[in-house]
């Protein structure tokens, strides 16, 4: 061999239990004489069933294997502590800040905050979100949105909608992300839905 | 009249378990793979109004709904016939190979002493082997028949490594005959009830290490099952019974898990003693027949027991999740199943205890324990075979090839040798 691995100081304090020195000396021009292999370390000492004669029948690997998936499958049997979540009557932990669907405000008066200035819209990189604006009665309003629709499959929860409101009439804090629908013109949520189809206990 | 009955009842009986076995082994499968990957496993399925679950059992059952109410769908260019015969031959080939494994020992009711199992023959495991090699018929018709290029390779695939593990299978097993010197299964069981050098019983792992593992795994790869499963792979490789839908690929389905079953109890009756228990002989059962009563008894109640309490801890795990009737399943499972079985258990164990048994009433015990003890042991050997399914990974074609041919053909021509001339030095 052409390094030499000294064992016994590795295995001298207790620190430095794993640690092997290796002694390297530089491989001779000659390539003749060299070694076959070179190895940096000394070779790992292999466990018995990977030992060449045992591999080569694969049952000691096998059967080691099968210890270990038993070992899941008593473990699961007994302390029941898979992390599987049972999804639809138990919800996931949803985090404050999750950019959930989207809710309308409304004013004190019940009516809805937003003046259909379109800048949600304009902001939106999907193209979800439908408005058409009307003038109301009330004077001191310019002009408040007749239809609000969001295309819940077109939107991508970016919240650029959110960012972009200059009167803070859109927020997606609801918490709820859609499931399943039986037609596609279910997902496409109008006014009425985002501002009233919401969990209660929302800030204001 | 008695005897039309029992020729009536015995395949009707033994038919009846392995089919039993079916359901059972799908949901070992699903559920022991769900545990063994730290998952829950389907838990889903239930029938309304009842409120069942079963712990994903009712899943069968939507199973067998599905499959049989969907489109019976024959490709336009299949062969029709042969499309249509090879599910049927290959569940065929699969079932019939229950008639000759014994049950228990022979029974003696008052005269008449019949054999507990299918058809009383002593071609046993020459029967298995002609029976069990006609599923390589339903593979290649079914490949061939599809009319269609990529079942045809998986047939091709499945049928030469299917003929290549047969040879193994074969030799392994004649070191068993030759020291049993018989074919008759029943006879093997019996033999296997001495002693070996007075404390192991004379089973035929011991007797035969090398043709046991041998017989494995051919048998793995007989029965088309990870990690052999050449033929089907359902992830990777496409195999022969991509064409079929509904019934039709439910009898491949159910044949593969008959299979299964049958080489299960094949397996116990050749090196596991089949029916017998450890170190109590049919006659010592005959004659202790209420001492086993009550250790039966007993230990039904602790495992009934025990399994009531699993379940209780599985109820509470559910609880939270259920809104509706299914609730409360898993309280009435508990009593039902683990702590009504355990209480009655204890009352029939008063009662034995305070009786004697006569007539031929200790035979019949006796053939129950001895059934027991097989269906133990068969029903472990089918989670064997699930459980290697769910650890190993398949083996690539060429090593199935390698391993077939080169290492076990080998090994068991060895085996075989060795075997007969220890046979000649020590008889």
């Amino acid at each position: 061999m052409i390094e030499t691995v000294d064992q016994s100081d590795a295995r001298g304090t207790s620190s430095q239990k794993r640690k092997r020195e290796v002694v390297y000396v530089s491989a001779p021009l000659d390539l003749r004489d060299a070694p076959e292999t070179f190895h940096t370390s000394a070779p790992p000492r292999l466990r018995w069933w990977r030992r060449p004669l045992l591999r080569l029948l694969y049952v000691p690997a096998i059967i080691a294997g099968m210890g270990i998936t038993i070992g899941h499958l008593l473990k699961n049997l007994i302390l029941l502590r898979q992390p599987t979540i049972s999804f639809p009557e138990i919800k996931p932990f949803i985090p404050k800040r999750f950019r959930s669907r989207h809710r309308l405000m409304q004013k004190d008066d019940g009516s809805v905050r937003c003046t259909a200035c379109m800048c949600c819209a304009t902001a939106c990189p999907s193209g979800c979100i439908y408005i058409v604006a009307h003038e109301v009665e009330d004077p001191e309003v310019e002009k408040a949105p007749r239809v609000f629709d969001i295309d819940g499959l077109k939107c991508v929860y970016c919240g650029f909608c959110v960012e972009a409101c200059p009167c803070d009439a859109i927020r997606m804090d609801t918490g709820v992300y859609p499931e399943a629908e039986i037609k596609r013109g279910n997902f496409v949520w109008n006014m009425d839905k985002l501002m009233h189809d919401i969990p209660d206990n929302l800030p204001e | 009249m008695t005897e039309a009955l029992v020729l009536i009842l015995r395949p009707l009986g033994a038919l009846g378990f392995f089919m039993t076995l079916i359901p059972i082994m799908i949901w070992f499968e699903r559920k022991g793979c769900a545990f063994i990957q730290d998952r829950v496993g389907p838990n889903r399925a239930f029938i309304p109004g009842l409120g069942l679950r079963l712990a994903g059992f009712v899943h069968n059952l939507a199973d067998v709904v599905k499959l049989v109410t969907k489109e019976d769908f024959i490709p336009a260019f299949a062969h029709r016939g042969l499309y249509i015969a090879a599910p049927m031959l290959s569940m065929a080939a699969a079932l019939l190979t229950y008639a000759v494994i014994p049950f228990a020992d022979d029974l003696t009711l008052g005269s008449v002493t019949f054999a507990l199992r299918a058809v009383d023959t002593d071609l046993g495991i020459l029967f298995i082997f002609a029976f069990s090699s006609l599923a390589v018929y339903g593979v290649v018709l079914a490949g061939y028949a599809s009319g269609s290029k990529y079942p045809l390779l998986g047939g091709i695939r499945g049928t030469a490594q299917m003929i290549s593990y047969e040879v193994s299978l074969g030799l392994s097993v004649m070191g068993i005959v030759l020291i049993f010197g018989t074919v008759d299964l029943n006879e093997i069981c019996r033999v296997q009830g001495q002693l070996l050098f007075g404390v192991v019983p004379k089973w035929g792992v011991f007797l035969q290490p090398v043709g046991f593992m041998l017989y494995l795994f051919a048998a793995f790869a007989e029965t088309n099952r990870s990690p052999f499963d050449m033929v089907e792979g359902e992830s990777e490789i496409v195999g022969f019974h991509t064409e079929y839908s509904g019934t039709k690929f439910a009898l491949f389905f159910m044949g593969e898990y008959v299979a299964m079953a049958i080489q299960a109890a094949v397996i116990v009756t050749l090196f596991f003693g089949g029916w017998q228990i450890p170190w109590l002989p049919t006659s010592a059962l005959i004659e202790n027949a209420s001492q086993v009563l009550v250790v039966l008894l007993g230990a039904i109640a602790v495992g009934a027991l025990g399994f009531g309490v699993l379940l209780l801890r599985f109820h509470r795990w559910n609880k939270v999740r259920w809104q509706d009737e299914r609730k409360r399943e898993g309280i009435i499972l508990a009593i039902l199943l683990g702590f009504g079985p355990a209480i009655t258990a204890l009352l029939g164990l008063t009662i034995v205890l305070s009786t004697d048994l006569s007539g031929s009433v200790p035979n019949v015990v006796a053939s129950v324990a001895q059934f027991l003890a097989f269906s133990v042991k068969v029903l472990f050997f089918c989670w064997v075979f699930i459980w290697v399914r769910w650890t190993l990974p398949r083996f690539r074609y060429d090593q199935v090839m390698f391993l077939g041919w080169k290492v076990m053909l080998p090994l068991g021509l060895l085996n075989l040798v060795v075997t007969a001339g220890l046979r000649l030095l020590w008889l």
